[in-house]
This record gives structure tokens, sequence and C-alpha cells, in this order.
């Protein structure tokens, strides 16, 4: 029964309406950039033998310093990662979906579905377009490795991960890229977390897009600028984070988010 | 037209697309990367000579100091400074952020042939950037001038000089000791090809 409910959740998690409007936003603002940003790049003549080529490792969407789309982009996220399937979990409870499915089956089942599409629904679509324009990128900037000293890249010698940037940097973004699946799977549960308590679906939705904004307007305010959930999504460390932003913060936010939705759904009577 | 196809002949024409997309896409990535490779690495060592715009330029030292130390080394880097201004101060002058960890890189260099040779521009050995474990910097031009004052980038047939780079990072980020723990890089060129000088830390002179 599991398996069948995990089918369900995850076909109506990806066949979605607005998982398509998600990925449709999504590729315009890597599109814009594109054409803004990348083409300009590409034709920009360099001069030995201290010029360098631009490189994906500074002009994709992900890593470009100086554009205005990375930080819509990323400031975004919270919207992206909840518009798939977050919504789906109030919208069950009031018409009366969970109440069907749960006296059918075990509910625990139904919520543990639920809980996997609306993760992975969230994490695949906000970073498959950092991922769509990784490629993209590529077809007009090589992936040439970032050197330290020319000066025109995002990453400094002191900031976090700065060796594995300069020496592996796929991995780099690799890393990123997880870490973004991560925090957007995270968000989109908080969403259906706060679905048990609220009866407006407009609150469960920009729940996790409120608290991401005011943690990140609040925390460098008072100094704790790395501890910013911001920095954990977005690779050019604004505010250099640490280990434990990512050891501590992330696993936090997922608990948490998880262990809400699980008490509060448990709890739910159903007859 | 496409409702009268049959739900195979449909998905045969999907997985048809999309391969063709991939492949485009991927001889179009190659293209651009045979367009743009990674630069090759060409390596010497401290004391081996290069060969630059036709000079032979040999690094015979390097070294790591404090900013007090590197005064007292080489006091003619505070020389130009206004009288009555402290060394933090103008330590601060010349850096803007706050104390340093200094590094002097002493090279020869020497015109081999029986003509004058005059850097090209964008060719000035003042140019040439410091790495640290990938702290960096340029030269400081002002020390550069101070350490250098018979150095215009032309050199006669013949000619041996003796060049002083002096670079700084900031102790924020790198101080003595931790530079000197790490290998470092003198870069001639970042590209077409990455040719730098690789010092080890064995090769780095310092007082303790």
């Amino acid at each position: 029964m599991f398996r069948k409910c995990l089918k369900i959740e995850f076909s109506r998690a990806f066949h979605s309406l607005s998982t398509w409007l998600v990925l449709l936003v999504g590729i315009g603002i890597s599109v814009f950039h594109f054409i803004r940003r990348v083409i300009p790049a590409a034709e920009f003549i360099i001069d030995p033998p201290f010029g360098y080529p631009a490189s994906v490792f500074n002009s994709s969407l992900m890593l470009d310093f100086q554009a205005a789309e990375n930080a819509v982009y990323y400031y975004v996220i919270p919207l992206l990662a909840v518009l798939p399937f977050g919504w789906s979990y109030i919208s069950d409870l009031q018409d009366g979906y969970f109440k069907s499915i749960a006296i059918r089956t075990d509910k625990r089942k139904f919520m543990l579905a639920k809980y996997l599409a609306v993760f992975v629904s969230a994490g695949t679509m906000c970073m498959s377009i950092a991922v769509f324009d990784l490629i993209l990128t590529m077809t007009e900037v090589a992936p040439v490795i970032p050197k330290a000293g020319i000066a025109l890249l995002p990453i400094f010698g002191n900031y976090f991960l700065a060796d594995v940037y300069f020496t592996h940097p796929f991995l780099y973004v690799g890393f990123y890229l997880l870490m973004g699946f991560l925090l957007a799977g995270g968000l989109a549960v908080l969403a259906i977390a706060v679905s048990n308590f609220v009866t407006n679906r407009y609150i469960a939705l920009f729940f996790p897009f409120a608290l991401f904004m005011v943690l990140h307007a609040i925390l460098p305010f008072i100094g704790l600028g790395s501890y910013d959930p911001f920095q954990i999504v977005c690779p050019l460390q604004y505010y250099i984070p640490n280990m434990w932003t990512f050891l501590i913060e992330l696993p936090v936010l997922l608990i948490t988010g998880f262990a809400v939705y699980w008490i509060g759904g448990c709890r739910r009577d159903v007859i | 037209m496409l409702s009268r196809l049959s739900k195979k002949t449909k998905r045969i024409l999907a997985v048809l697309l999309i391969l063709c997309l991939t492949v485009g896409t991927g001889i179009r990535i190659w293209s651009v990367y045979s367009r743009w490779p990674n630069p090759p690495e060409i390596v010497t060592k401290i004391a081996e000579p290069i060969d630059y715009c036709g000079l032979t330029v040999t690094p015979d030292k390097v070294e790591v100091m404090t900013w007090e130390e590197a005064v007292a080394a080489y006091p003619v880097i505070i020389e130009d400074y206004p009288d009555g201004m402290t060394l933090d101060e103008i330590q601060m002058m010349q850096e803007y952020n706050g104390p340093t960890t200094q590094i002097f890189v002493t090279l020869t260099v020497i015109n081999p042939t029986e003509q004058e040779i005059t850097l090209p521009k964008g060719y000035s050995i003042a140019y040439w950037v410091y790495e640290n474990d990938f702290e960096f910097n340029g030269a400081d031009y002002i020390t550069f001038l101070a350490l250098n004052p018979d150095y215009t980038g032309t050199f006669e047939a013949g000619e041996s000089q003796t060049v002083i780079l002096p670079f700084s990072i900031l102790l924020e980020y790198k101080s003595k000791a931790e530079v000197l723990s790490a290998a470092s890089r003198l870069n001639l060129s970042y590209y077409p090809d990455n040719q730098y000088i690789l010092f080890e830390t064995e090769d780095y002179i310092h007082e303790d």
C-alpha cells in the first residue's frame, strides 16, 4: 500500500500545473541571465598574460556574483520550493482527500509518502533550474578551472571550501546543489508542517518564505550572518558560513519540519 | 497531425528529440571547451632560470617577514612616507585594511641578447601575482619603486639587474607562520598558459 501511495503522491507532485510553473519561472530567470550576462561574457576578449577567459565557475547563475538574477533566484527558492507540492497537504486536509485515504489505509503510510513526494519534488524542481543553467552556460562558456589570483571570482582564499572551489570546482558546485536540494526540501516540508495548525493555505505557502527572509534579515544584523540560511544555499558566501552552519542548522530544519508534520498529522482525528 | 500518431510513435519521436538535443548540446559544450581549455601549467622552481620576453630571470630567494622585520631589513620602503608617520600608519596606508605579512622575492634579470629589450605593455615584472594557498596579491607599486629605483622595464644588451618584488598579505588572512607553512606561487602568466615559480616551504628565508 505504501508503494501505491508513494506512486500516487509522486505522480501528483510531478504532474501538477504549479510544478511546471516553477520550472517555467526558473528557466525564465536562467535564460534572461544567459542573454544578459553569459553571452557578453563569452564574447569578452582576453588580454594575455593576466587576462582570463570567462568560466562557468564565475558566469553561471549560481556563481555570477555581479548578476541580480543570482539574488532573485536564491531569494525566490523558498517560494519555488513550496509551489510544486507544498500546498497539497493543506488542500488534502480541507477537501477531504486526507480523510478518505486515512480511513482506507494506515494514515502514517500516506503521510510518509506525502513527506517524500513534497521533499523530493521541491528539491528537484529548485535545483534542476541551477543544473539547467549550468548546462546552458556551458554552451557558451567553458568550465575553465578558476585561478585564485585572477581576482574576477566570487570566492576568495579565506572562504568556506575555497580549496575545493580552486581545485575541484565541479565538486564545489555539487556540494551547493546538494545543500540547495536539502534546504528546498526542508522548506517545503515546513509548509506541510504548518498546514497542521492553520486553515488559510496562503499562510502555509508563505510561511517558509517569511521565515527565510526574517532570518536572512535578522541574523546578519545581530552578528550571526554566517548562520543565515541564505548562506546554506547560495555558493557566493556573502557571509562566510562555517561547518556548523551546515551540520547544525540544516538538520535542525529537517528534523523540526518532519517532527512537527508527523506529530501534527498523527494526532489529527480523521473520523 | 500529432494526434493521429500512435502512443508508441510519439514516444519514439520524443526519445529521438531528447537524443538529438543531448548530442547537439554535448557537441556545443565540447567545441566551447576546445576553444578555451584549461591552461597548461609551466612550473619552475627557485634558482631555475626562466626565459621571459627574451630576458633570463632567475628567482634567487623568497623572504617572509612581519612588517617590523621588513622595515628593519629594507628601511628604504618607508623612506618616501612623510616624517612623523608611525610604522602602523604607513602599513595601514599601504594595505588600507590592517597589519600584513610581508613577502619579498629577489630575482636576477639578465638580458642575454645583444640588443636592448623593453618589456611589452602588460608584461612588466611588477605585474606578477603572488599566491599563497589561494590568498593572493600583486606587488605594492610604491614599495616596488622604492626597492627598485633603477627599474624602467628596459634592459640594455648584456645588462644584469636585481629586482625585488614586495608582496603583502593581510595578517587577518595569513600570519607569517601560516605563510611559511604553505607552498606559494609567483605567477608570470595565467592564460593561455599558467606559468609560475613554485616556492616550497623549505625555500622560504625567515627569522624566528
